[in-house]
């Protein structure tokens, strides 16, 4: 039997479509990104690159506006991790629970998903319209909380967490789905003999459910994590120059501005490989976490 | 279930062994006519690549345009490849540059910033193509074709083809004004302030400005720098033989920033409003002026707004103590830039494109049918068109001093970034004089020496 | 007995309260923008909740005419059916090698292919583009088909070798010493049995080949074969947004495919499994 698991045979024929594919598309173009990323160029075919080192890097790290977008990400991502995995989850367990409205809900969730982002950001800013016209502000007179109106993406003490607000909204749907694919993997039997041993409701599932999942958290996490650390569209769309004070910038507006609109291809460049690297960093990091966790729950 | 896996199987080779074997010759199923075919049969392809793209009047005109040329140059093939989307746009063209495939016929809203592309050979200098055809050169506006030239810059030669003329005015509604009892359009800031306070009083909301949208912010400041320190003022800025901190423009930035925290020209809460949504506040007849310029005449008249007949213009007004730049007015010319990496054979044809966009008749025709002004002589406003364009047209030749957006004339390309975001901040709360410290700390660290 | 039912009931009805809440939060955006692609471009703008004055069906003519919405549509299905295909295939072979086998640098090719969840799209547009126009790869949809899946493995890989870790290992064992080869163990039964965790990913796959622009922007020229996320493009002009015409394009598009989402949904998941069990 081992012996099979170690067929290299085997492993070459069934990895290779997949990494051929992923090396030509994937890889290659990213190490060319990183060598860039050492280079000064203006993004002219017939201006040779220049040769900078660590120029690049350290003129970032002495940017101010861009260690606050590392800032900014940092927080949209912890915060993010908190929100999205906990209710995705919730919200599968629910569904599981409430069989009878399955499709719909799950429907539900896959229309802030699949809308085009053009129709997200014209209702978010509908939403977030900084005066008494705005949508959520209407909905805080009629509650009484006059005071709590906000100009939403204007303030900088709110407008990141009204960006992550949106994101949590057309997200929440992914982490439900991975949920609810893994639900369909608990063998029954252990719950019904959980169930035998006296576990119900909230306690079912954090002692027979989660642990069950666990890898399912895990890779929601890692998703939340490298999909965040990337952000650009809601952060685009919504507040397109990096909001008040520079409140909601983040690394990849910076990168987008400098290869494409100021003509300094390496620093672009070299704004991915820290994103890269970051985000690399910040996954390894939970994952080690996680799996402390876990070898306490088993 | 074997066979259903088989067949997904097999699906999944055919997409494979297609993607592997089609190669440069195109995958003729997917589309019955691929224009891939052209190469070979000895047509010359160009691109042309502009902003104006979708359902517009002027997106139209060119389409027309590019197709009549095709019908009467069958040996030529043009692509037009607009969007206006400006991230889309910007990633597209700059892939393109930077791979060497650069528009045969592009847009970009730059001057001195041009600089870069000019100097590596990115852009054609016309200098010589416009000398062959003195007709064609003298067709431009006097002084038209010096918008371009980058001289000054240390490159020599005309980098691009002014195209159009954007003039800038404040657009105000008649029946608002005379709600709130104002008579006289303002020709004066005294007299503007005086109106914004009327209008206030009356419980009209004077400006409608989408803050979020810096650019128009970035405009309002524009008009009173030029308004302030003139043309070679700005000019000046741009080269650095000016700064930031001197207090002239200082005090530019607070007049900008008085508009609100002493006149209290603007809603509350424009910082958060996009610009689409100050249009519609303007047509709807909910606030009584908008800063805008030419090309939102035809915009406006493709609209459902019930208004139209109350909307007229008036120039930005001048300073009583600046009496010697009233008639400095702001005017943005955007142009076409033409490929420097062209074959001899795709360069005449695109000259040839060029050209036949830009007779007097082509140009008449743009103004008939999108209402848009271009830098050309002998354009008149049709017969038919409203009034309120043809002021413009007629305004337009009144202009012999104008000046474009103070960042075209620098060669710093976070410019126009740091100063517009700069001022909105300043609406916010900064003050005049950290928001110009900033500025000028952001051009030393990355104007190119 | 009859208390723990009452409970359970009242759990039921806080459940359901949510439940509606949620749907509401998700079904309202989809609502909007059917009200707003038939109301006028001004009318959008006066009331954000209000209903349409009158019925202005003609955005969806325009929208279908301008946004070449019908066979862009059609367009995009293709690319997004090859890519799901590819990588559902070749993503769940690779997983299987990175969750069951063993070898020296396994856990180096599993980082590998999540590290590639790490990179902005943007950062590799201009070395992709050299590959593109040098080898005359413009306009292919098979290299389309290509890219996008090497954009979709890492997730894909990511879900997939965590869900098989999870399929017991005896079941494949039994198989082998029964005689079955491990093509045989993987068509009949690891596929099957991954299925839900398949059908996931081939989800999100769809999602990501739908939104993105930036691809077909930049290696898509010939109109024709333009997509979706293209076609939505056309309504933004330089001096104002069509809002009307580009939210009925959104309806027109997004609308079929919620409704193919909600028809196949339980099928597929329901058809698969069953034959999992009897496969």
């Amino acid at each position: 039997m081992e012996k099979i698991r170690r067929n290299k045979k085997y492993i070459c024929i069934f990895l290779f479509p997949a990494l051929a594919v992923y090396l030509c598309f994937e890889v290659i173009p990213v190490i060319m990104s990183i060598y860039f990323s050492f280079h000064e160029w203006p993004g002219i075919q017939s201006v040779p690159l220049e040769f900078v080192g660590l120029d690049n890097f350290v003129n970032l790290f002495q940017n101010p506006v861009f260690l606050k977008s590392l800032q900014n990400v940092l927080i949209y991502a912890a915060i993010s991790v908190v929100l999205q995995v906990p209710i995705g989850f919730a919200l599968g367990f629910l569904v599981h629970k409430f069989m009878h409205f399955k499709r719909f809900f799950k429907a539900s969730f896959f229309i802030p998903m699949i809308l085009s982002v053009s129709a997200v950001s014209l209702l978010w800013n509908f939403i977030y319209f900084p005066t008494d016209k705005g949508i959520l502000n209407t909905i805080l007179i009629h509650l009484g909380l006059e005071n709590m109106t906000q100009q939403w993406l204007v303030n900088p003490d709110t407008a990141l967490i009204a960006l992550i607000a949106v994101s949590t909204w057309t997200s929440v749907g992914y982490y439900m789905i991975i949920c609810l694919a893994g639900l369909t993997a608990v063998p029954e039997s252990i719950i019904e003999a959980g169930e035998i041993d006296g576990a119900t409701g909230l306690k079912k599932i954090g002692y027979l459910y989660i642990p069950m999942l666990w890898d399912s958290v895990k890779m929601s996490v890692i998703m939340v994590i490298t999909g965040v650390l990337k952000i650009f569209d809601t952060v685009y769309i919504l507040t397109p120059s990096g909001g008040t004070d520079n409140s909601t910038i983040v690394p990849a507006l910076l990168m987008y501005n400098e290869a494409y609109r100021y003509g300094h291809y390496g620093t672009g460049s070299a704004i991915a490989t820290v994103i890269f690297v970051l985000s690399a960093v910040v996954s390894v990091a939970s994952l080690k976490l996680m799996n402390r966790r876990e070898s306490v729950e088993y | 279930m074997k066979k259903r896996i088989i067949s997904v199987l097999l699906a999944g080779v055919m997409v494979c062994s297609m993607a592997g074997c089609s190669g440069s010759s195109g995958s003729g199923s997917d589309s019955g006519e691929s224009s891939d075919s052209s190469e070979s049969s000895g047509k010359v392809k160009i691109t042309f690549m502009s902003r104006d793209s979708g359902d517009t009047p002027i997106a139209k005109v060119y389409e027309d345009q590019i197709a009549r040329f095709m019908e009467e140059n069958p040996d030529i093939e043009v692509q037009n490849d607009s969007i206006y989307e400006e991230a889309a746009y910007n990633n597209k063209l700059k892939v393109a540059i930077s791979t060497g495939e650069t528009p045969n016929i592009f847009y970009y809203p730059a001057i001195a910033g041009l600089k870069e592309w000019a100097e590596s050979g990115v852009l054609l200098d016309l200098t010589d193509a416009l000398e062959a055809d003195p007709e064609w050169r003298d067709s431009f506006l006097d002084g038209a074709l010096d918008t371009y030239r980058l001289d000054d810059y240390g490159v020599e030669g005309i980098y691009a083809l002014p195209n159009e003329l954007n003039v800038d005015a404040i657009f105000y509604n008649k029946a608002l004004f005379e709600q709130a009892g104002i008579t006289e359009t303002p020709e004066t800031m005294d007299e503007l302030y005086d109106a914004i306070d009327k209008l206030n009083a009356a419980g009209i909301t004077p400006f409608g400005v989408g803050g979020k949208d810096t650019w128009v912010m970035g405009h309002i400041f524009n008009n009173i720098l030029a308004k302030r320190i003139g043309g070679d003022g700005i000019r000046a800025l741009g080269t650095g033989e000016k700064s930031w901190t001197d207090s002239d423009v200082l005090e530019c930035l607070q007049i900008t920033k008085d508009l609100k925290d002493e006149k209290n020209a603007f809603m509350e809460g424009f910082e958060g409003i996009d610009v689409n949504t100050q249009m519609s506040q303007f047509l709807s007849g909910e606030v009584a002026m908008i800063s805008h310029s030419s090309p939102i005449i035809p915009e406006m008249f493709a609209s459902d707004s019930q208004i139209l007949d109350d909307i007229s213009f008036f120039p930005f007004p001048y300073f009583t103590d600046k009496e010697e730049y009233k008639d400095t007015r702001v005017v943005y010319t955007s142009g076409w830039m033409l490929s420097g990496t062209m074959s001899e054979e795709e360069e005449e044809a695109t000259l040839k494109l060029v050209k036949y966009m830009t007779t007097p008749e082509a140009i008449q025709e743009r103004m008939d049918a999108a209402m848009r002004v271009a830098p050309y002589k002998n354009i008149t406003a049709p017969e038919d068109a409203p009034q309120i364009f043809k002021d413009m047209v007629a305004y337009t030749d009144t202009i012999t001093d104008s000046i474009g957006e103070y960042f075209d004339y620098d060669t710093c390309s976070t410019l126009v970034d740091v100063s517009r975001n700069g001022i909105l901040n300043m609406m916010l709360g900064t003050s005049a004089e950290d928001t110009a410290a900033a500025i000028q700390a952001d051009i030393d660290a990355n104007r190119p020496q | 007995m009859n208390r723990a039912k009452k409970r359970y009931s009242i759990g039921h009805i806080i459940g359901f309260i949510v439940f509606l809440a949620i749907a509401v939060i998700n079904v309202y955006p989809l609502v909007f923008s059917i009200f707003c692609s038939l109301k006028g471009n001004l009318e959008i703008f006066e009331s954000f909740v209000s209903l349409p004055k009158e019925f202005r069906y003609e955005n969806y003519i325009t929208a279908w005419n301008v946004g070449n919405i019908g066979r862009y549509f059609l367009n995009t299905i293709i690319l997004a059916a090859g890519t799901i295909i590819l990588t559902g295939v070749f993503g769940a072979m690779a997983s299987y090698i990175l969750s069951k086998f063993h070898f020296k640098i396994k856990s180096g090719i599993y980082l590998l292919f999540i590290s590639g969840m790490m990179i902005p799209i943007q950062a590799v547009l201009i070395p992709l583009s050299y590959v593109f126009g040098k080898f005359g790869m413009m306009n292919n949809y098979g290299m389309l088909i290509l890219l996008y899946s090497a954009f979709c493995f890492p997730m894909t890989v990511l879900i997939l070798t965590g869900f098989m870790n999870s399929i017991p290992t005896e079941l494949e064992e039994a198989m082998i010493i029964d005689g079955a080869g491990i093509h045989q163990v993987f068509f009949r039964m690891i596929m099957p049995l991954s299925m839900p965790g398949i059908i996931s990913a081939s989800i999100f796959n769809f999602i990501q080949v739908w939104n993105n622009l930036l691809f077909p922007l930049i290696f898509i020229t010939d109109k024709e074969k333009g997509t979706i996320s293209m076609g939505l493009l056309s309504f933004f002009g330089e001096y104002s947004t069509d809002y009307s015409a580009s939210m009925a394009g959104i309806c027109l598009t997004t609308i079929p495919v919620i409704i193919a989402y909600v028809l196949f949904q339980d099928r597929i998941e329901n058809g698969l499994m069953s034959g999992a069990v009897k496969g």
